[in-house]
């Protein structure tokens, strides 16, 4: 399947990955009111990380036999059979956290939305075509591409 | 082939996806001693609390047993396996013959003698039915006692509180979840409850029940303590349900059901997954994955399992714990690591051993816990960043860049 | 520093926080410390005096939150005392050192491109429409026979020409001085484009040989990275005896820059400052220049032409006459507005003459002495736009050098800071956290674009000249009118004034 891949050589650490992913993911899909209505800030489902010169934005990696979907208390997490897309059916979520205990990648971290649990985790923008993250990286360093034939 | 899978939760719906990774065509049936389609055990808690409602109890969607082509038996109990017939006889009578059979009935809740303990007085907290039940009693102003202080315990005392029932917990161990929690941590836990008003007695069990004129419970500790109740909850641990198979040739039973490395039990074609396997920690993520994976060596995969170490995250009251492995580990031979800010009700601990990570225990700063778990399950040195693991920022890059490359291109 | 500051900041950052979003990408990526975030407070702020005004946070802010501003004068105005000796006065009161600056000459000097206009077809020739009918760009440089002869050469010595698709070429610009990123953008696109790139004085970093077939690789007075290997990997070899930007200076690349690869490229021991003299110390006179020239051709078996790089100073004609007779096959001569990665800024501002007259000049001593045809002109220093590069080789240049063009075609804002190393756009800096802003897949697509843009360009130009090839153009000064230009220089230049008919 088709994966985000980070080019860390050219990640420099301008974190619009994360600002790009959180109006993706907002009601507005509107960069001023995802923050400043919606509240937005911090909730990205990209990480940055950071160990400077170095910085490298962290994802979930849709894994072939997802931990975090194997440890849903709820049914929440699922992953698609035909896209292979990882992602939570929100309204189901009751955050118990196991996803974030089972992800070997660190890539889902607790969340909230309206009072209710979100895990901020990466859906790859399912409902879009190519993930906002790397739409918007103003550098590509990241890059949305099949690598893996089968994965 | 002909499928058939004893209990319906998250071994048994697993183990359905397993196999038609590898039979699109063999037939599938699930015996499920409940009247429900699997559902999420651990949400009966917030089932109770109206957090979860009816409708999003179900584990999987209804399409996924029609998708499937899954036949559910609901409401039978499977009462004799027949190892030489190759049939499992369920308790209406019916015969169902089967080439591979599934054991994934997962364990019931083990309830102590006490005296003056009848099934009227007492609830479990295992079932949907269970909450059920309780439901119409966990009224505003009531009381609770709860007994045991382990996940379960600690889950029921949530819903319990959240309806506005006022709860005891009783624990024989000196602490909280002591199998999970060290003893700081425990005290922690302990205060956090204390102040949410909750009352805990330590050290101490039942040891008399008694139903008053007025209809209350008067229990009495083994302290010597007198509590009064409307309520009483037994949460002190499942025993793997395990008759089916007991007593059959090649079948090895200890606490739970022994299985090989491809989780197959010793009568050809019978596997078993999830609770009711011995040595397998009662919880969900093993339970699930030894589902997927028996269900996949039922159809012929001949996929290893990998005994997973124990870990879970336990969230009660706007707190939140992950734990994993060793977690409550103290002790000369461990090293251990910690960030303790009492205030904020944060602890973080992790326990290594031979300068590897053999547990982890985190409470209200869990963000990349996985990340410990996965140091954990392969063994990973951590010499070399070691003291990368607790900074605030820890993350893939804190590892060396040989994994981190290598995580970042699957 | 003294305890008071003589001066108010130059520039002003100012956000608007009804836009700002918080998300620190500005305080991320300034290169100069000036934006700022206290976590504590969950606070932005800027420290104006730190401000160079790249727009680097401008461009970056996603919630275009951003403007700076240039504060007013700090005294009342004075057309003889401008901000500009003000501030430097006060600078060097401060530090005593000599004013440092980046990139080329910013001073209001006449630019004569400016000043000229170019012709086209009416009625009477008719125009060429360049989308229509085929249009030549390919230029050769090197050095023509004579007489020209059908057959083929006995001559071992001459140097074969080299073609290039564009009369546009890459200018010198080091290793060292710019980031591996920029260097290797240049490199990529020069490639793609079938053109050359200029190694500068640094060397060729070994992972960017795949691209030498499209390098002309310096030779300057330190030697920098100069080898067998190099020489005969390049597709042309450039002696550059002079840089615009500072004329009769030598080099200075500080330790700081000499990063374990450049150290490596240049071979001299990392974080030693690499200091080019101001001459080449085997080089006094014109003859000491030919022997380098020949040293070079040997060296390389006559296979690849070499090009003498000089500025354009007063007596440039004269100088570029010795340097065709020396046996160069190319002269590439850097007009006062050339950039530089770090000179005096006295020098920069204040030495050398305008490329225009300089070409003029060189063109014309060379075909009254009757040897244009051993050389090719190359021209480069503040190359703006195709027009410029059409009204060059009007004048007589076979083709341009750009390197500013190309620089801020990669993100720069001309902040003239390229000398701290410090640069925003990671173009002028060898710090890893920012040289890796510019992607060189990137930086390779931006130059490519320009190149197809200016080729574009000097083909309507031409068509609308009635010329189907940039050969006719050169030299052809009908071309070109002069407007608001005086006696001297239309004379010095070779074109009439606007007006005046063929
Ligand atoms: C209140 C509660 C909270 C929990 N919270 C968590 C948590 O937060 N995280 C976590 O990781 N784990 C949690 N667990 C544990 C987790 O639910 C179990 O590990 C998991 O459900 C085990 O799945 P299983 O399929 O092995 O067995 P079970 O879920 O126990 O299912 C077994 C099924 O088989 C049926 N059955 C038994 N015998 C027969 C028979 N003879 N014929 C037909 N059917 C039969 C039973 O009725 C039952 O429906 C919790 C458990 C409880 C009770
Ligand atoms: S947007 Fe691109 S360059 Fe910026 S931090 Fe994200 S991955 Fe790195
Ligand atoms: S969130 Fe983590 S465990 Fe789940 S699919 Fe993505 S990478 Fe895998």
């Amino acid at each position: 399947m088709k994966k985000v891949y980070a080019r860390p050589a050219y990640c420099m650490n301008c974190h619009l990955c994360e600002v790009n992913c959180i109006v993706a993911h907002s009601r507005s899909r509107d960069l001023f009111r995802a923050y400043k209505r919606e509240n937005l800030r911090g909730t990205a489902r990209v990480i940055v990380e950071e160990r400077l010169p170095l910085s490298v934005a962290v994802q979930c990696r849709h894994c072939d036999d997802p931990r975090c979907v194997a440890g849903c208390i709820s049914g929440a997490m699922v992953k698609d059979s035909e896209t292979g897309i990882v992602y939570c059916q929100e309204d189901k979520c009751v955050g118990c956290w196991t996803c974030v205990a089972g992800c070997p990648y660190g890539a889902i971290r607790p969340g909230e939305k309206n009072g209710r649990p979100v895990p901020l985790k990466c859906d790859l923008c399912r409902e879009a075509g190519e993930p906002a993250c790397v739409a918007g990286c103003p550098n590509r360093a990241l890059v949305f591409e099949e690598r893996r034939a089968g994965a | 082939m002909n499928y058939v899978l004893i209990g319906n939760s998250v071994a048994s719906v697993n183990a359905v996806a397993g196999i038609r990774e590898y039979d699109r065509e063999g037939s599938i049936t699930i015996v499920s001693a409940e009247n429900y389609y699997a559902y999420g055990r651990p949400l009966i808690s917030y089932w109770l609390e109206k957090r979860v409602q009816d409708q999003d109890m179900p584990y999987r969607p209804q399409e996924f047993y029609e998708k499937n082509c899954v036949r559910v038996i609901l409401g039978r109990r499977a009462v004799k396996l027949d190892p030489e017939a190759r049939q499992v006889h369920l308790d209406n009578g019916e015969k169902l013959p089967f080439d591979r059979l599934l054991l994934a009935t997962g364990g019931r809740p083990f309830v102590p003698p006490i005296a003056g303990l009848t099934a009227a007085n007492y609830f479990t907290f295992i079932n949907y039915d269970d909450v059920r039940r309780l439901e119409a009693f966990a009224i505003p102003g009531r009381e609770a006692v709860i007994l045991g202080a382990g996940p379960t315990g600690l889950k029921a005392m949530e819903s319990l509180v959240q309806r506005g029932v006022k709860v005891t917990l009783v624990e024989l161990a000196d602490r909280i979840w002591a199998p999970a929690l060290d003893p700081e941590a425990g005290a922690l836990v302990a205060g956090f409850l204390q102040d949410n008003g909750v009352n805990l007695y330590l050290n101490d069990t039942l040891t008399s029940i008694r139903q008053e004129d007025d209809g209350r419970l008067l229990i009495e500790l083994k302290s010597g303590r007198e509590l009064k109740a409307d309520i009483l909850v037994i949460a002190i641990g499942v025993r793997p349900n395990v008759e089916l198979l007991t007593g059959l040739p090649g079948v090895t039973i200890n606490r739970g059901v022994v299985v090989g490395p491809d989780l197959s039990t010793g009568l050809p074609g019978v596997y078993a997954a999830g609770d009711v396997v011995d040595g397998n920690p009662p919880l969900l993520p093993h339970a699930a994955i030894q589902g997927k994976i028996a269900g996949r060596n039922m159809a012929g995969a001949g996929e290893i399992y990998q005994p997973l170490p124990p870990y879970n995250a336990l969230g009660f009251l706007g707190l939140h714990i992950i734990s994993m492995g060793n977690s409550a580990a103290t002790g000369e031979e461990y090293e251990l690591l910690t960030e303790v800010d009492p205030a904020a009700l944060v602890y973080r601990k992790l326990v290594l051993k031979d300068n590897r990570l053999s547990g982890a225990l985190l409470i209200n700063k869990i963000d990349r816990a996985g990340i410990y778990r996965q140091l954990l399950e392969e063994g990973i040195e951590v010499t070399s960043f070691k003291d990368e693991l607790l900074r605030p920022d820890f993350g893939l890059l804190s590892l060396p860049e040989t994994i981190w490359q290598q995580q970042l291109a699957v | 520093m003294p305890t008071l500051s003589l001066m108010p900041p130059e520039f002003s950052v100012v956000r608007d926080d009804n836009k700002c979003i918080k998300c620190l990408a500005c305080v991320r990526q300034c290169g100069f410390d000036a934006q700022q975030y206290d976590a504590e407070d969950d606070r932005l702020y800027a420290i104006d005096a730190n401000c160079v005004n790249c727009q680097r946070c401008v461009s970056i802010c996603p919630a275009g939150a951003l403007t700076i501003y240039k504060n007013p004068p700090p005294m009342r105005p004075n057309a003889h005392w401008t901000e500009g000796h003000l501030r430097n006065i006060v600078k060097q009161a401060e530090t005593g050192g000599v004013l440092l600056t980046g990139m080329g000459n910013d001073q209001p000097f006449p630019p004569y491109f400016d000043r000229l206009l170019l012709n086209a077809s009416q009625v009477t020739n008719p125009s060429i429409d360049p989308l229509r009918e085929p249009m030549e760009l390919r230029t050769y440089l090197g050095s023509r026979a004579e007489p020209v002869s059908r057959e083929e050469s006995k001559d071992k010595t001459r140097t074969p020409l080299v073609p290039i698709e564009t009369p546009i070429m890459f200018s010198a610009m080091s290793y060292g001085s710019i980031s591996h990123e920029a260097f290797e953008s240049l490199a990529r696109a020069a490639k793609a484009f079938g053109t050359l790139f200029n190694t500068g004085e640094g060397g060729l970093p070994e992972d960017l040989y795949e691209y030498a077939d499209h390098a002309v690789v310096q030779v300057a007075s330190g030697r920098f990275g100069v080898h067998a290997g190099y020489l005969n990997a390049g597709r042309v070899i450039e002696i550059k005896i002079g840089q615009g930007a500072k004329p009769g200076i030598g080099g200075h690349l500080p330790g700081e820059k000499i990063t374990a690869p450049v150290a490596e490229t240049r071979m001299i021991p990392e974080g030693t400052d690499a200091l080019s003299p101001a001459p080449h110390h085997d080089i006094y006179s014109i003859e000491d220049l030919k022997q380098l020239i020949f040293t070079l051709k040997e060296a390389t078996r006559y296979q690849k032409p070499v090009s003498v790089k000089i500025s354009a100073v007063h007596n440039v004609a004269a100088i570029a006459s010795g340097i065709a007779r020396a046996g160069a096959d190319i002269i590439a001569i850097d007009g006062f507005r050339g950039g530089t990665g770090a000179a005096p800024t006295m020098i920069r501002d204040h030495v050398g003459i305008p490329i225009e007259l300089a070409i003029a000049a060189v063109d014309q001593r060379l075909r009254e002495e009757g040897i244009r045809n051993r050389v090719s002109l190359v021209a480069a220093g503040g190359f703006r736009s195709s027009a410029d590069v059409v009204k060059a080789i009007a004048l007589g240049a076979d083709a341009v050098y750009i390197a500013t063009a190309t620089l801020i075609a990669l993100g720069c804002h001309l902040c003239q800071k390229c000398y701290t190393g410090k640069c925003s756009w990671g173009i002028a800096t060898q710090d890893p956290y920012r040289s890796r802003r510019l992607n060189p897949e990137i930086g390779a697509e931006r130059l490519y674009n320009l190149l197809r843009g200016w080729s574009h360009e000097i083909k309507e130009m031409l068509g609308g000249m009635g010329i189907n090839s940039i050969e006719s153009l050169r030299g052809n000064r009908l071309h070109l009118r002069g407007v608001g230009l005086n006696e001297v220089e239309l004379k010095l230049l070779g074109v009439k004034h606007a007006g005046e008919a063929m």
